[in-house]
């Protein structure tokens, strides 16, 4: 393994770590609007009831 | 505040990033005896330091927490430990990859690495007791911990000058060539605001998360109560 190549491998690893804390937080962001719009539709379906 | 945090904010740290690697390839001097492996050091100190800030961070919050009573000091606090947690494994991956050529050796157990990788155990450790202790008893008990594992981090950054390894003392060891000062100074400027902008958003999503809770246990609670 060349000099050159232990410091790419070490910049892709650190990107690729970024990366995938960006796609986790952005999973986190998704089941948490997936959770505000099941409250929304049972909030709404409720109304619906009551009324 | 919406429209820096959103636009200006991110653009910032792309412009800081792409700086960084650019003053590491480009500006930076190669060094005499390593050559251009060295390069790795402006990104392993730099992702040192947005650890540093994380952990210091999380001290920060888990006093808070123990003082003030409120949840929005414990999310802060596992926020900048998950994002501290992270730049500490850069840390540990870089390290390596940099000794092999110049070491010869992978890992040697020097007083800076031993003790950094009892800061990762340390830190992920509290992770680990967060997650398997939820609601107050477990923040309380995760902030007392935090605490206790901040006293690690001094003990990396001085191991240096405490313990005799092969480990080079960078800053106050007068071994940096000035030449290499600035690419530094903005690899670390971009790894710190990125560490921030990282635990801004995973604490923003914390608390959301608690939010949706309260309203759904709320909404529970009145729906019980209209029947």
């Amino acid at each position: 393994m060349g000099d050159l190549n232990y410091l790419f491998a070490a910049f892709s690893l650190i990107w690729v770590g970024v990366l995938v804390y960006l796609i986790r937080l952005a999973s986190l962001r998704k089941l948490l609007e997936g959770r505000i719009e099941t409250l929304q539709d049972w909030v709404e379906s409720r109304e619906i009831t009551h009324d | 505040m919406t429209r820096f945090s959103h636009v200006f904010f991110p653009i910032l740290i792309m412009v800081f990033m792409i700086a960084a690697l650019a003053g590491t390839l480009l500006l930076a001097p190669t060094e005499r005896t390593m050559g251009d492996v060295q390069r790795i050091f402006y990104f392993h100190l730099a992702s040192a330091a947005g650890a540093f800030v994380c952990f210091t961070c999380v001290l920060i919050a888990s006093i808070g927490f123990i003082l003030r009573r409120i949840t929005v000091w414990d999310n802060l606090a596992v926020s900048a430990a998950e994002v501290g947690l992270l730049f500490a494994t850069f840390v540990l991956i870089t390290g390596p990859l940099w000794a092999r050529p110049t070491w010869g050796q992978w890992w040697v157990w020097d007083p800076r690495l031993a003790t950094t990788l009892i800061l990762w155990f340390l830190y992920a450790g509290y992770l680990v007791l967060r997650q398997a202790m939820p609601g107050y008893r477990g923040a309380m008990a995760a902030a007392v911990f935090a605490i206790l594992a901040y006293v690690d981090v001094p003990v990396v950054y001085f191991s240096v000058v405490w313990w005799r390894g092969i480990h080079p003392q960078v800053l106050g060891g007068g071994g940096l060539d000035p030449d290499m000062v600035t690419p530094l100074l903005i690899s670390v400027a971009a790894f710190v605001l990125l560490s921030w902008a990282l635990i801004r958003e995973r604490f923003y999503l914390a608390n959301a998360a608690d939010n949706v809770d309260r309203i759904a246990v709320a909404l529970e609670d009145v729906s019980s109560w209209v029947i």
